[in-house]
């Protein structure tokens, strides 16, 4: 069974953001795309969940987190941050970068859905545990 | 030597103590020798032999540690002799304490007392002396004779008890004669007696007065010795008396009660205990109540036990891995055996670490289990089927090196109204996916088949029945190859090679999967024998070749008559589809017009040739039915029997028409609703069934129902001018502008769709006619029109010359 979540994918290849929202909206999540970062912070209070890209023209992933982060921290959103590769150094890594989590596989469509599942829960747990405590 | 003397000692006590299990002498032991370098051995001595009498190897750590030594030993206390808050030593102390206490006391009194008597004793013998002194000085004093007076008083000399001797005159000052003993030291109130006696003369004058201060040193002495003498008997009569209370408190107190401990001690371990009853005082009567409490705990255990058991066979007999953890996140010891084969399920451990092991592949899952662990275990009861939600419901686990499917769920498991555990029930599932795959590949392979089927289908099934036979044909050659040589060669290999070749590809033109990976197999054997044979390898190149060839010959045949009835299931006309051609409309029609010309046995060839499977005309009707009974309300499905029958080209033109027509009033006024069937006594869908019919007059169309009959009532009331008789009313029914129908709706109701039917009906030279009715159904029969149809059309009002299908039956 999904957890119904709200999903933001940031990504610089269309190809690939309509792949994954086509692949995800079929898991009955709610997926806003884009490819352009500077926009994403309109999304960021609705979603549980962010998918980044790390390597963007102009500006890599962890830039992009920072600033994001910066912009969620202003507007009170507190989705995690999950970094997309497959680039297995960047998957061991993703915590020094900053990221919450990392879905591994890119490009494998059925990984990317359990990942983003597991990732989901852990999002809600984590709001539901600080909620609890706040 | 001394060493080793203490040491055969030592171990007889030791050997004492560890048998009656009292720990307190082998501690005091032990320390005592530690304290000593030369017991040393004696010492090592006794370590060893508690290790071998307690079963504990002490070597490691007890002789480095002499202070926890014996601990094993005292973990089995005795009342009796254990070190320290035992009843038993308290007792010993006290006893000898109070003994001591009240035997001092009487030595003291004792001592008191004979002190008093030796100080009364030599103050009377003072008396008496000085009595006898001052008679003597008296003739001397009243004669004051200083001299004799000062005589008789260094006489005293001779007594080495006086100490001091002094007279006093009367009327002067200063002492007549005084002694003290020289060398003497002023001795003290308590060192020495002062007498003091008058000195009179026989008339009764006082002269003057006698002071003598008397030693008391051999009083003192004596007393000594006498106070020795006492302390030492009343010390003996205090061990003696201590020793006899002691025995007497651990024969009648201490014992049993050490006893009972270690019975209790055995209870606590869960061993069968009873304590013997010696005596019926306090001590006996709480032994037999310690008996029937253990008992009681004994029959409660075993109760406990058998229900454990029976509890823990029902949990090892579920189908599900069962764990349960604690708010600490760690499993208990409640377990199924399913749940111990798949985890290990050992208790203490963590649950995240049992179900995601493998750190490197499951690193997000370990993590959001554990975040869902740590918020589980601390919500109230009510929150649970909310938290629920964020577990994880299926795992992949790795096992014995293959991989498990389980789906999991959770319960809270309460005590009393709070929850403190969770269960967790993963099922096994691996089997029932792995078949679930199967089926779901099986059937993706059919719908693949059966899409290339249908593309056959609607190109025409001339092809697929070409193709059939000719792998018939190809298969056959095959056999004939393989029977006619028993060793293969190479020529034969060569035509079976060809034959399976262009086998494979036809069967890849037609997408029949199953077949053309078999021709890949049966072709990389025949590869496998080319190689042999080119090879020169003697004899049977393959012996198992020939065999494995015939094998899928017979497979290969097999698998294209399944196809072939794939194809034919599929195919609107059935097996019919593999007896047709295709040719062009525009000559065909030509040569059916041009046969009007031709003598009637040919006219009637070309008609056969014309004639239409019944299956073209009712091909989309099926659909059509549940549609229009969907928007009845109503339930109703259509069967098509004998569709391969031909019907007349003329009829196929108009028959698809009628039939809709006739199908949706049946809808419409025929079939009941599905409460109205179920509550008539019949099945809930209603069955309408078209089936052809070859008669002597040409072939039928039936068409029947299982629906309410018609309501011939009604339809004599609206039929204009109906007859009384019921065939001809129902003949009305057919007529334009009559329906029965009260509410008209799309369906039915306008009462002119029957009519057209019957016109268009005519129009190919035939006509309807009501077979039966009744509660239980309708049948309608579109028959050829004969002459007595001509005959009744004329009565009912209708030209025959204005039927076009009687003209065209003419024509």
């Amino acid at each position: 069974m999904s957890v119904v979540g709200k999903v933001l994918v940031i990504d610089d290849s269309e190809m690939v953001l309509e792949r994954v929202k086509a692949r995800l909206q079929r898991e009955s999540y709610e997926v806003a795309t884009t490819s352009q970062p500077v926009g994403a912070a309109r999304h960021l209070l609705l979603c549980d969940l962010v998918i980044l890209d790390f390597h963007m023209p102009g500006m890599n992933g962890s830039e992009v987190l920072r600033s994001l982060k910066m912009l969620g921290a202003s507007s009170g959103a507190t989705p995690l941050y999950f970094l997309y590769t497959s680039d297995k150094s960047l998957s061991k890594g993703y915590r020094e970068l900053g990221f919450d989590g990392t879905l591994t596989n890119k490009g494998d469509d059925e990984s990317l859905v359990q990942q983003v599942a597991v990732a989901l829960r852990l999002a809600k747990l984590r709001r539901k545990t600080s909620a609890g405590k706040g | 030597m001394i060493s080793g003397e203490v040491s055969a000692w030592a171990r007889h006590v030791l050997v004492k103590s560890l048998a009656n299990q009292e720990s307190g002498s082998a501690v005091w032991l032990w320390n005592a020798f530690a304290r000593f370098p030369p017991l040393r051995p004696a010492q090592q001595s006794l370590t060893h032999l508690c290790s071998s009498r307690t079963g504990v190897d002490r070597s490691q750590s007890s002789v480095a540690n002499p202070a926890v030594s014996l601990h094993p030993i005292s973990a089995r206390p005795s009342l009796v002799t254990s070190v320290g808050g035992s009843i038993a030593t308290r007792l010993a102390l006290g006893i000898v304490v109070l003994v001591a206490l009240v035997t001092s006391l009487v030595v003291a009194e004792l001592n008191r007392l004979e002190w008093q008597r030796l100080l009364t004793s030599k103050r009377a013998a003072a008396q008496m002396v000085a009595v006898v002194f001052a008679g003597s000085l008296a003739p001397a004093l009243d004669f004051k004779d200083d001299d004799a007076v000062r005589d008789r008083v260094d006489g005293l000399r001779v007594s080495p008890e006086i100490l001091q001797a002094q007279v006093v005159a009367s009327g002067r000052s200063d002492p007549v004669a005084q002694y003290r003993r020289p060398n003497e030291p002023e001795c003290s109130d308590a060192d020495c007696i002062e007498v003091l006696h008058p000195v009179v003369n026989p008339t009764g004058d006082a002269l003057g007065a006698v002071q003598l201060r008397v030693s008391l040193n051999q009083e003192r002495q004596a007393f000594a010795q006498t106070r020795r003498k006492m302390i030492g008997l009343g010390a003996i009569f205090s061990l003696c008396l201590a020793s006899a209370l002691i025995l007497i408190a651990r024969r009648f107190l201490v014992t049993p009660l050490a006893r009972l401990e270690t019975a209790a001690m055995g209870l606590a371990r869960g061993l069968p205990v009873l304590v013997p009853v010696q005596r019926d005082d306090e001590i006996g009567r709480l032994s037999r109540t310690f008996n029937s409490m253990a008992q009681i705990i004994d029959d409660r255990e075993q109760r406990i036990a058998a229900s454990n058991r029976r509890l823990q066979n029902l949990l090892d007999h579920m189908g599900q891995a069962i764990l349960v953890f604690d708010a600490q996140g760690k499993l208990t010891e409640e377990h199924s055996r399913l749940a111990e084969r798949i985890f290990g399920a050992r208790a203490g451990t963590s649950i995240v670490d049992q179900v995601y092991p493998d750190l490197d592949h499951s690193e997000m899952e370990r993590e959001a289990f554990q975040a869902w662990v740590d918020a589980a275990v601390n919500i109230e009861p009510e929150e649970f089927k909310n938290i629920v939600e964020l577990a994880p419901r299926s795992l992949k686990f790795q096992k014995d090196g293959g991989e498990l499917e389980l789906e999991l769920e959770y319960r809270l498991v309460y005590a009393g109204e709070a929850a403190q555990q969770i269960m967790l029930l993963a099922t096994d599932v691996t089997e029932k996916r792995r078949l679930e795959r199967e089926v779901a590949e099986k059937e993706l392979e059919h719908e693949r088949q059966l899409s290339a089927v249908r593309r056959l289908v609607s190109g025409g099934g001339q092809l697929f029945a070409g193709f059939v036979d000719q792998t018939e044909r190809r298969l056959g050659v095959c056999r004939e190859l393989l029977n006619a040589h028993q060793t293969l060669d190479r020529a034969t290999v060569e035509a079976l090679f060809q034959q399976f070749h262009t086998l494979r590809a036809e069967a890849r033109c037609f997408d029949l999967a199953r077949i053309e990976a078999r021709v890949t197999q049966l072709e990389a054997l025949l590869q496998e024998l080319r190689t042999d044979l080119q090879e020169q390898v003697a004899g049977d190149p393959e012996p198992g070749g020939r065999l494995e060839l015939q094998r899928g010959v017979d497979e290969l045949a097999q698998l294209l008559e399944e196809a072939e009835q794939t194809f034919v299931a599929q195919h609107p006309l059935g097996a019919a589809a593999l007896d047709q051609i295709t040719v062009r409309r525009t000559r065909f029609l030509a040569v059916l017009g041009a046969a009007k010309e031709l003598p009637p046995e040919l006219r009637a060839r070309v008609e056969e040739l014309a004639r239409r499977p019944l299956v073209e005309s009712t091909a989309l009707l099926p659909e059509a039915v549940a549609r229009w009974a969907q928007r009845a309300g109503k339930n109703v499905r259509l069967e098509v029997d004998h569709r391969g029958i031909e019907i007349p080209y003329a009829l196929s033109g108009v028959l698809g028409g009628v039939l809709s027509h006739l199908l949706r009033n049946a809808i419409a006024h025929g079939i009941e609703t599905e409460a109205e069937r179920l509550a008539a006594g019949k099945p809930g869908a209603g069955l309408v069934r078209i089936s052809g019919l070859e008669s002597a007059e040409g072939v039928a169309i039936s068409v029947s129902d299982d629906g309410g009959g018609f309501n011939i009532e009604a339809i004599q009331a609206r039929a204009r001018g109906a007859s009384p008789e019921a065939i001809l009313a129902l003949s009305a029914a057919f007529e334009s502008g009559i329906s029965t129908i009260v509410n008209r709706g799309e369906l039915a109701g306008a009462g002119v769709g029957l009519a057209a039917a019957r016109a268009e009906l005519a129009s190919a030279g035939y006509c309807i006619r009501i077979a039966s009715t009744s509660r239980q159904g309708t049948e309608l029969r579109l028959t050829p029109i004969s002459g007595t149809d001509m005959a009744s059309r004329s009565r009912g009002g209708t030209p025959p010359s204005e039927d076009p299908g009687l003209a065209a039956r003419k024509a």
